[in-house]
């Protein structure tokens, strides 16, 4: 017998704790084998259960399974997993059932949900009155660009530019004899006229042939009295210029020239009154055209933003309700984290930090014993199995071939193996985490481990053939409970945030 | 150890008491002195249950960091919920225990659910509130309560059955109240650090402190600059989570013991905070004070500073090796916000003067 014992052995525990039975007759049990008691420096972590039995499902899968189990038995709620996952499953049929209309397209379906339906016509109404708007606006330019094409260079000032030449020939007039000031004047009088001679020139195409006639009555240019006046004036202003002022105001204080200045009220102003009210038109188009505008912009405003209110609105409660179970999801975290590799690890170094690792140890150590059990009710399947096959030996081979024990066969020794494999878990968990002096002992009630303690002592002095699977229940439940501080701490880390991200691009990468 | 001078309680009911110093310990080895560091660690420390992080909570939430934030509370449902549960089962579990039993049949098979079957996600049901309150208030369970220091149970539980109705319902975010007056067992370490000016920071150690944890605390024994060691005054009925058959009180004054005189604090500035002063006034109303200690003079037992002083008296006797103008002594009731902020305030003068004289 080669019996190796580490610092947990029943020697060293028999020491400190000599009430414990069970270690008492610990190396009574172990007597006849040779067995290493060790700590399992590399004891297989979670995902690295894999059930060896070709009958076994897929050791992930499987594995997946019975860790759920074990955390919601730990929580003491064997039901949570159902839920939640039934959850998710409603969660997503309630996705469902939200679609109302679905369109099929040529690139596939098109579902839409009250709110998505919502948001478009939003988006239709929006559109539709943008494109209003643009009519509008476009209508609006052309018209204007229209009316300043046909009115360029012309103004609505051709009577005070007329008034201005008169006023300006007189001023050059009666100047008193400063030829200073008569040039003065003369050279503001060319200036008018220019002005004037440019829009009247410009009424010939502007304003109708049967305005023109209305007001010239057949009259040609130097037939008309407006003409004459213009003469007239100019007449003065050069007699002026060359000193000869009393003829040229003679000139313009004659009665004829009188004559010909009130010829101006029936010659042009009717044409010049037409331009203005032509102008004022164009004008008030402008302005129905920016009150047609506004109108759409008030009507699309008193529709589209109720509806961007209410997307709004919905979109919030939306997401604080996806939030919410995103939340509730979270909570569930501690199971996801131990079942993902790359999370385990950092929770277990995050666990080193807080110098609470014994935790995560003891929960490993739970499930390399869960994992024997498993093991142990295999080979007690298949024994009994045996028994009940040797009678129809005829159908063995068959039935052995279907279920896979083709290449495997158990025997007693096998299950008698397996439970002191188990045993010596059972036993290092106590020792080592819930044995108030062990090394690596956990925050737990008395109760709870003392419970632990009589299920061992039955198994040592023999009154028990098997180690119930059920031993750690309730030290995995406290231990769940306890560690989701821990683990809630974990989640604000920035390790935790970074790996949650990664995770997350690595999934929408993949679909 | 020399004369212990009490000062008088104050209005909020504060009871500062300081110690004049006999003699120079000899054997005084310290941790470093604090005056020169950026950084002071104060320390957190105390037995199961005496409320060291409760009060780091509520330090967290002075300084709007943790549970400020409704997203963190709502990762804390769970817990919440779990915290209803444990004390559900535990007092049906004390009907059978205490053979009290629960009257209304309703009540009964709620009773059974909850020790078979009821799980968390449960409790997002409403009508559950109305069942568990149902039971909360059935004349069994409330016997059951009445005898709570026969078995365990969490101080909360009053508080967590008359918010039922907001626990259980599928839109709840805990409060900062229902965070603070949640029970979790700590294990491990965890800190956090806020500024207290003079470019200095303080960093706040909350430890476990149920005896499988204590084994970590001298991790810190070495950078320490200040304990904070906190008892509860309320459990002077109560046995200890981990050893049901051990007075919380004794275990306590142990502790007490070991810390206060061990070499490495010395000449650190040493708080002791007598926490549950709320819960402890409302259980001397019921409760016998004196049965449990036998030199308390019993016409004096409902008197609540009588009983603190008396309990004071007894920390303070546990002082052998550390310098008393050193410990100053409070009272704290860690769920109350404002006078957890007050006390804390004093606390952290008191050891910011003491790093000062040195």
């Amino acid at each position: 017998m080669n019996i190796e014992l580490n610092d947990t052995s029943p020697a060293t525990v028999d020491k400190t704790n000599s009430s414990n039975n069970f270690l008492d007759a610990h190396n009574d049990v172990l007597s006849g084998s040779s067995l290493d008691i060790h700590h399992h420096p590399n004891s297989p972590t979670f995902a690295d259960h894999q059930p060896t039995s070709p009958s076994s499902p897929p050791s992930g899968v499987k594995y997946r399974e019975d860790f759920t189990i074990d955390i919601e038995a730990a929580k003491q709620s064997a039901s949570k997993s159902t839920t939640s996952r039934s959850k998710t499953v409603s969660s997503l049929k309630s996705r469902d059932s939200d679609i109302i209309f679905t369109i099929h397209t040529c690139v596939g379906k098109i579902q839409l949900s009250k709110l998505r339906l919502f948001s478009l016509v939003s988006l239709f109404i929006n559109l539709a009155s943008f494109v209003i708007l643009a009519g509008l606006i476009i209508a609006a330019f052309v018209l204007q660009d229209q009316y300043n094409n046909f009115w360029e260079g012309l103004d609505t000032d051709t009577t005070y530019y007329r008034q201005r030449m008169i006023s300006a020939s007189r001023m050059s007039v009666f100047s008193n004899g400063d030829k200073a000031t008569t040039k003065l004047y003369y050279d503001e009088y060319v200036v008018y006229m220019w002005k004037f001679s440019n829009n009247t020139g410009l009424f010939k195409t502007v304003v109708p042939e049967s305005v023109r006639n209305a007001a010239l009555k057949g009259k040609t240019n130097p037939e008309l009295d407006t003409t004459k006046a213009v003469y007239q004036e100019q007449g003065a202003m050069f007699l002026a210029m060359a000193g000869n002022y009393t003829t040229a105001m003679y000139l313009l204080n004659s009665a004829t020239y009188k004559t010909y200045l009130a010829g101006y009220d029936s010659e042009f102003q009717i044409m010049v009154d037409y331009v203005q009210s032509a102008k004022k038109q164009a004008q008030n188009v402008s302005v129905v055209m920016v009150t047609v505008s506004l109108a759409v912009i008030l009507f699309s405003l008193v529709l589209v933003v109720p509806v961007i209110i209410s997307s709004f609105v919905v979109s919030i409660k939306k997401d604080e309700s996806v939030n919410r179970k995103l939340n509730q999801a979270r909570t569930f975290l501690l199971i996801d984290t131990m079942q993902h590799a790359k999370m385990r690890q950092l929770f277990r170094k995050h666990c080193e930090t807080e110098l609470s690792l014994e935790n995560f140890q003891l929960l490993e150590k739970i499930t390399d014993y869960k994992m024997y059990c498993e093991r142990s009710f295999e080979i007690q399947e298949y024994l009994y199995e045996s028994s009940e096959r040797s009678d129809t030996i005829s159908d063995i081979s068959a039935e052995n071939k279907k279920k896979g024990y083709a290449k495997k066969k158990f025997n007693e020794k096998d299950l008698l193996e397996c439970e002191k494999k188990k045993y010596e878990i059972a036993f290092e968990i106590y020792s080592e985490f819930l044995d108030v002096r062990g090394e690596k002992s956990v925050n737990l009630n008395k109760q709870i481990t003392e419970k632990v303690k009589q299920h061992l002592d039955l198994f040592a002095t023999g009154q028990n053939e098997h180690l119930i699977d059920s031993l750690f229940e309730q030290v995995e439940a406290e231990t769940c409970i306890v560690m989701l501080d821990s683990h809630h701490r974990f989640k604000q880390t920035i390790e935790f945030q970074k790996q949650a991200k990664k995770d997350i691009i690595t999934s929408k990468k993949k679909h | 150890m020399g004369n212990i001078v009490v000062s008088p309680h104050d209005k909020e009911g504060q009871h500062h008491m300081m110690a004049t110093p006999t003699s120079n310990n000899p054997n005084g080895g310290s941790a470093a002195t604090a005056k020169n560091k950026s950084e002071i660690t104060v320390l957190l420390l105390g037995a199961g249950e005496s409320g060291k992080s409760t009060l780091f909570k509520q330090v967290q939430f002075f300084h709007g960091v943790g549970i400020t934030h409704d997203q963190e509370r709502i990762e804390l449902i769970e817990i919440v919920r779990l915290n209803v549960l444990e004390n559900a089962k535990n007092l049906v579990a004390a009907t059978q225990h205490l053979n009290i039993p629960i009257e209304q049949p309703e009540n009964r098979e709620t009773a059974k659910l909850i020790i078979n079957s009821l799980n968390t996600n449960d409790l997002e049901d409403p009508s559950w509130s109305k069942r568990l309150y149902s039971l909360w208030k059935d004349a069994g369970i409330q016997k059951a309560y009445e005898n709570r220091e026969k078995f365990q149970l969490y101080d909360s539980t009053e508080y967590l059955f008359e918010n039922l109705d907001r626990i259980c319902s599928d839109k709840y975010v805990p409060t900062v109240v229902d965070v603070i007056r949640t029970r979790t067992k700590t294990i491990g370490i965890t800190d956090m650090k806020f500024d207290v000016g003079d470019g200095k920071q303080l960093r706040l150690v909350d430890v476990g402190g149920q005896r499988n944890e204590r084994r970590k605390w001298i991790h810190f024994f070495n950078t320490v600059d200040a304990v904070v060691f906190l008892t509860s005054l309320s459990e002077f009925d109560l046995n200890l989570y981990e050893d049901n058959g051990y007075w919380r009180v004794k275990e306590s004054l142990r502790v007490f013991n070991e810390v206060v005189n061990n070499a490495l604090f010395y000449k650190v500035p040493f708080v002791l905070l007598f926490n549950k002063r709320d819960l402890f006034e409302k259980k001397i109303a019921t409760k016998s004070f004196s049965k449990y200690f036998s030199g308390f003079n019993e016409a004096e037992e409902k008197n609540p500073v009588a009983c603190i002083e008396y309990m004071t008296k007894l920390f303070l006797n546990e002082i052998t090796e550390h310098p008393l103008d050193t410990v100053s002594v409070k009272t704290l009731s860690a769920i109350d916000h404002d006078n957890s902020k007050q006390v804390f305030e004093e606390v952290k003068q008191f050891i910011m003067t003491q790093q000062h004289r040195e």
